[in-house]
């Protein structure tokens, strides 16, 4: 959808200063960064702290792929993969992922094909070490000590992680198996009082699909509510999703970044799961100002590591944008099985000791233990008969204790599960005798 | 040499929390990570978002080298390349560049081979995105807002990029052919006025070899005047190292790690100069409660190290060893200083009585003063004009609006290219007029 078709093109956002905080707001484009413009031009280059890539001692290289096909990495290429590159990532990979996301999403703020972006708020798509960097990053350029982040009742630890240092804290808004609940955050937005609970909030967190620990989707008809919400009360929102190929069910349900008309979504995608999570590779979608403020900083600690990036891309470009959705579908299924024979298990030993949704995504059954107010020592117990489970207090930051565990069954095996589940029931029989 | 009996050691900093800002007192350890000791063992791990491997497209690898070889990546090293680490980076990578720092610097807070690091002082190494990484790391640990950050008058620019955002400044010491200069820093430290300056500084950074922009060397006798300085007032000190195989003498200068018997260094390497830039692999070597604190900085960005890079780089080192390592350093630095020459030579040729210079001792820069010169960015804006780019003085000088200075890089230039660029600038500054 291109900007002059937007339905109300007055909310579109014109400027991101005021969602900076101080640390954005000093951060400056590296000088030395400048001289880069010439490489590659006629001029002579005398300007690059680069190495000599004649010392490196990797010359090419070929990578075997499941299917039997080898894709190579050749002599220029692989000099290119072992030097210092651009901050916002290798070029090529970066084209093809915002025509992907063109593809996935039809973004409202996305140019036309063959039109430059060029407003503030124009979305542009830059690599990331994953998603977890593109969250800490985003959340490091807005809030200021003292700030609120608003995130889902139960949600993906590392955040905390993240706020806690910067002296903000978390706003948590309920969700059930339909994700994150609209009214919950209306009700939190519209009775905020600033005197108790410091600055109104700016920044919405979310895990839009396969919910991190919950494994629920939040529907399309929510997303709505939650996108015109945000509209209201001038936020920003991190669509954290790396789990959104691996839905069970095709089509995809939508997601923010394409209900996006004002250009409040930074969307954060990932190959880890689809890919090679140990290559470190994601990428951010959002407003051109915002990102460019993130590749600034960037810049000064976190320069894309080419050799990954090479990697992945010659893979990405060898299976093309149908084959990576085709994958995506393969990919998804897998897990989809996975997470049936974790329900069967479920079902035949935790009946009326647990209550649980099946996930509808990614690899994790989150769990309520009946009768249990807390279900820490359930899962030291647990460990002591040979299973290994995650306490659910981490996930929820309002909470000092939590009835749920979280199970993961992207590599349990039926019969692991079977142990696992029937020692946890053992646990909780005990349990409900004292 | 380490002295395992603490007692004796009582110059070693027992605790770092004098050093450490807000945030870096708030960092916890990430729940998720304490389980982890527990994959591998014999209970069934269901803990872990460990997406399956099985689902990754790429199966293995065989790359090629230099020399002909080939070093191959077979189905297991691949799945555990493709897959999360954690984020002090490969274990056995990270014991290899131990074995390889006790090896260079034999570091007196390093614990013998096969013994634990316990004190808080004690040397641990962690994997990095490069120096900077590291550096950014350390600055963002240290710091509060307010804060001075020593540095030498010419330093690597980024630096100022990393500690503005913090609300910090640059406070400058003299530096020349021999590095930063001590006498200098003894000044600035004895005559702090916390009122006029803010808070007495707590963190010195310098690139002691092959410097950026300088490529001068800190002499061993400076070094250890350095190290008083910083016993005496009580700094720590990033030693920002990446050139130091690229000396161009054997044997190599020491480090200041191995003069650190207090635990006030946090030592940045890189591979970047020697094996690769763009595999992003470097390592602080440094006291281990603060490298710690970083570790769990790491693990909530980016969460995990970059296990395919350090696998590919990892084959690579493993099968040259360290002694391989150490000669293909001396490899490098050759090739670097054979450049070195040439640049000199070429410089002396179009330059003598327009330009100076010290001639580089490492690294892969030249620092050259144009004489009559007092700002050096209209001469480099020239210079582009007729074909080359270097880059000019001030950005690499925080005290100065204006700098006469230069930086030439001849990592890559050639004989020709040089002739070229040199004789246009002799042009530039022969039509400059005299002052």
């Amino acid at each position: 959808m291109d900007a002059d078709k937007l339905p109300n093109g007055s909310l579109h956002i014109n400027d991101y200063e005021k969602y900076f905080n101080k640390t954005a707001r000093r951060l400056t484009s590296s000088m030395l960064g400048g001289a880069v413009n010439y490489f590659g031009s006629d001029l002579l280059y005398l300007a690059g702290g680069l190495p000599n890539s004649d010392m490196f001692l990797i010359t090419a290289a070929k990578i075997k792929l499941r299917d039997g096909r080898t894709v190579n990495i050749a002599d220029d290429e692989m000099e290119v993969a072992l030097q210092y590159n651009k901050s916002a990532g290798k070029p090529e990979m970066l084209k093809w992922l915002t025509e992907l996301m063109r593809r996935l999403h039809d973004p409202p703020t996305l140019p036309s094909h063959g039109v430059s972006p060029s407003a503030n708020s124009d979305m542009i798509t830059i690599s990331t070490y994953g998603c977890t960097e593109a969250i800490s990053k985003i959340i490091g350029l807005v809030l200021e000590e003292g700030d609120s982040l608003l995130v889902e009742e139960s949600t993906y630890s590392t955040v905390m992680n993240v706020i806690e240092p910067l002296g903000c804290k978390p706003v948590t808004v309920k969700n059930d198996a339909d994700g994150l609940i609209p009214s919950d955050l209306s009700n939190i937005l519209i009775s905020w009082n600033e005197a108790v609970s410091g600055p109104r909030p700016k920044l919405l967190y979310c895990v839009p699909v396969g919910g991190n620990p919950t494994g629920a989707n939040l529907t399309l008809k929510r997303k709505k509510e939650v996108y015109a919400l945000a509209r209201k009360y001038d936020l920003l929102i991190i669509e954290d999703d790396p789990y959104y190929m691996l839905q069970f069910t095709r089509p995809l349900i939508p997601s923010l970044l394409s209900l996006d008309v004002d250009g409040r979504v930074l969307r954060c995608d990932s190959f880890s799961k689809m890919l090679a999570a140990g290559a470190r590779i994601g990428y951010l979608s959002g407003p051109k100002q915002f990102l460019e403020k993130f590749i600034e900083w960037k810049d000064v600690n976190a320069f894309p590591n080419s050799l990954a990036e090479t990697i992945v891309w010659k893979v990405l470009q060898n299976m093309g944008h149908d084959g990576f959705i085709e994958h995506g579908c393969r990919v998804a299924n897998f897990y989809h099985k996975r997470s049936q024979h974790a329900s069967r298990i479920a079902e035949a030993y935790l009946k009326g000791l647990a209550e649980w949704s099946d996930p509808v995504a990614g690899m994790f059954l989150w769990m309520k233990l009946l009768g249990v107010e807390d279900s820490r020592p359930i899962c030291q117990k647990l460990i002591q008969k040979g299973a290994v489970v995650v306490q659910g207090h981490i996930f929820c930051p309002a909470s000092v204790n939590s009835p749920y565990i979280r199970v993961s069954y992207s590599y349990a095996s039926e019969e692991d599960l079977a142990k696992a589940f029937s020692w946890l029931a053992d646990i909780l029989k005990e349990q409900s005798k004292q | 040499m380490y002295t395992a009996n603490l007692s004796q050691a009582s110059h070693r900093i027992n605790n770092y929390d004098n050093y450490s800002n807000k945030s870096a007192k708030r960092r916890r350890p990430a729940i998720l990570r304490g389980l982890q000791k527990y994959i591998g063992t014999d209970l069934l791990y269901l803990a872990g978002g460990l997406p399956n491997s099985e689902t990754f497209p790429i199966t293995a690898a065989q790359l090629q080298l230099r020399d002909g070889r080939t070093v191959a990546i077979d189905e297991n090293e691949m799945k555990v390349a493709l897959q999360y680490g954690n984020s002090c980076g490969s274990l056995k990578m990270c014991e290899w560049l131990t074995e390889l720092q006790r090896r260079l610097h034999d570091p007196p807070t390093l614990p013998p081979l096969g013994v634990s690091t316990s004190a808080n002082s004690d040397m641990i190494t962690i994997c990095t995105n490069g120096c900077t990484e590291g550096i950014s790391r350390i600055l963002g640990s240290v710091l509060e807002e307010g804060d001075s950050l020593l540095v030498e008058e010419s330093t690597y620019p980024t630096v100022m990029n990393m500690i503005e955002p913090l609300g910090c400044k640059p406070v400058t010491i003299k530096n020349d052919a021999d590095g930063l200069i001590p006498s200098d820093l003894s000044n600035i430290l004895s005559s702090w006025n916390e009122a006029v300056s803010g808070p007495r500084p707590k963190l010195l950074y310098c690139v002691p070899v092959g410097g950026n922009p300088t490529g001068a060397n800190l002499t061993l006798e400076r070094k250890k005047e350095v190290y008083a300085l910083a016993r005496k007032y009580d700094l720590l000190i990033i030693e920002d190292d990446p050139y130091y195989m690229l000396q161009f003498t054997r044997p190599l200068t020491p480090s200041l790690l191995s003069l650190d018997v207090d635990g006030r260094v946090l030592r940045c390497d890189s591979l970047s100069k020697l094996m690769s830039a763009g595999a992003r692999i470097g390592y602080v070597s440094g006291p281990k409660q603060i490298l710690e604190t970083i570790l769990h900085w790491k693990d909530s960005d980016p969460g995990s190290c970059n296990s395919l890079a350090q696998t590919i780089i990892w084959k690579v080192l493993q099968s040259m060893g360290h002694d391989g390592y150490i000669e293909h350093g001396r490899d490098v630095a050759n090739v670097y200083y054979e450049k070195s020459k040439r640049v000199s030579r070429t410089a002396e040729k179009h330059l003598k009585g327009l330009a100076e210079w010290s001639d580089p001792v490492a690294g892969m820069f030249l620092w050259m003063k144009l004489l009559g010169v007092e700002d050096s960015m209209p001469i480099c804006q020239k210079l582009i004009q007729k074909g080359a780019v270097v880059v000019q003085g001030h950005i690499f000088c925080p005290a100065s609006v204006k700098s006469p200075y230069i930086r030439v890089s001849y990592s890559y230039a050639s004989e020709e290219d040089l002739d070229k660029s040199f004789s246009w600038l002799a042009e530039i500054l022969k039509e400059q007029p005299t002052q």
